[in-house]
């Protein structure tokens, strides 16, 4: 990786994200998902007005995305592209569905530009954050400072993957139980984090 | 002011947990609802902290019961 393509006009992290899919690595494309996808949905619901058809949209212009992967070559940001994809897909389904698009239409390039600009108001450089070090050790110190059953939950969550009925098991509680465990850890490390990020 | 049930649903919903339904009804809150995207927000961020830092955490030395 290093610097042919760090020179693309990308973020690192999604240029990290990308490169981790095209070797093979799935959860990479996991985390894409989870980063871009409300985007994706409130982007695509400008063209349809039922949420469950507007989910389906998403869920195919990620699955498009992926499939098409080997054809991003970073001339334009990673989030362009998949909006572009997303656009594309949303349209298509208007047309196959001969449905009317709803009045917000705008031209794509039009779009693009607002979501760029909203996408830099809403989240900035999540890249830069996360190679900040007083997130990281925020999170770290926050951790250890958890009830050990709300380190445990989350633990086993992020760092082993394991699902919350695997995570009930293995703490021998109920999963209602793991899903407030990881809830409260989640929310003791937002509060510690949060004037950091507002800073 | 976003109730712990609804902050607790959007934990669940970050790790693929919820019920279609529950997922489609909070996805509609959350894109109507800014102070819902903030925080949905800062927990994918928390999310992106442990996948880019694996290490960060280590599981409990204490045994698991």
């Amino acid at each position: 990786m290093g610097q042919h393509l760090k020179s693309h006009h990308y973020s690192d992290i999604d240029c990290e994200l990308v490169e981790l899919v095209r070797q093979g690595d799935k959860q990479a494309f996991d985390v894409i998902v989870l980063k871009y996808q409300f985007k994706i949905l409130k982007l695509v619901n400008r063209y349809v007005n039922d949420p469950s058809e507007a989910l389906d949209i998403a869920q195919e212009s990620f699955i498009k995305a992926y499939k098409a992967l080997d054809k991003f070559r970073g001339d334009s940001a990673f989030y362009t592209w998949l909006y572009r994809i997303a656009i594309n897909t949303a349209k298509n389904h208007v047309v196959t569905q001969s449905r009317r698009m709803i009045e917000t239409d705008v031209e794509v390039l039009d779009m693009e530009q607002a979501l760029t600009k909203a996408n830099l108001k809403d989240y900035s450089a999540p890249e830069k954050i996360l190679q900040s070090n007083e997130i990281q050790l925020a999170v770290s110190e926050v951790i250890q400072q958890l009830p050990r059953e709300l380190r445990t939950a989350i633990t086993l969550r992020e760092i082993e993957g394991l699902s919350y009925e695997e995570i009930a098991g293995v703490m021998d509680c109920p999963i209602g139980t793991v899903r407030s465990r990881i809830f409260r850890a989640r929310e003791a490390i937002e509060r510690r984090i949060k004037p950091l990020l507002n800073g | 002011m976003i109730s712990e049930e609804i902050k607790e649903k959007l934990s669940a919903m970050l790790d693929g947990e919820l019920s279609r339904d529950e997922q489609l009804a909070l996805m509609k809150e959350i894109t109507n609802n800014d102070k819902l995207w903030e925080l949905w927000q800062s927990y994918y961020l928390i999310k992106l902290v442990f996948k880019k830092h694996k290490t960060l955490a280590c599981v409990p030395q204490e045994k698991i019961h």
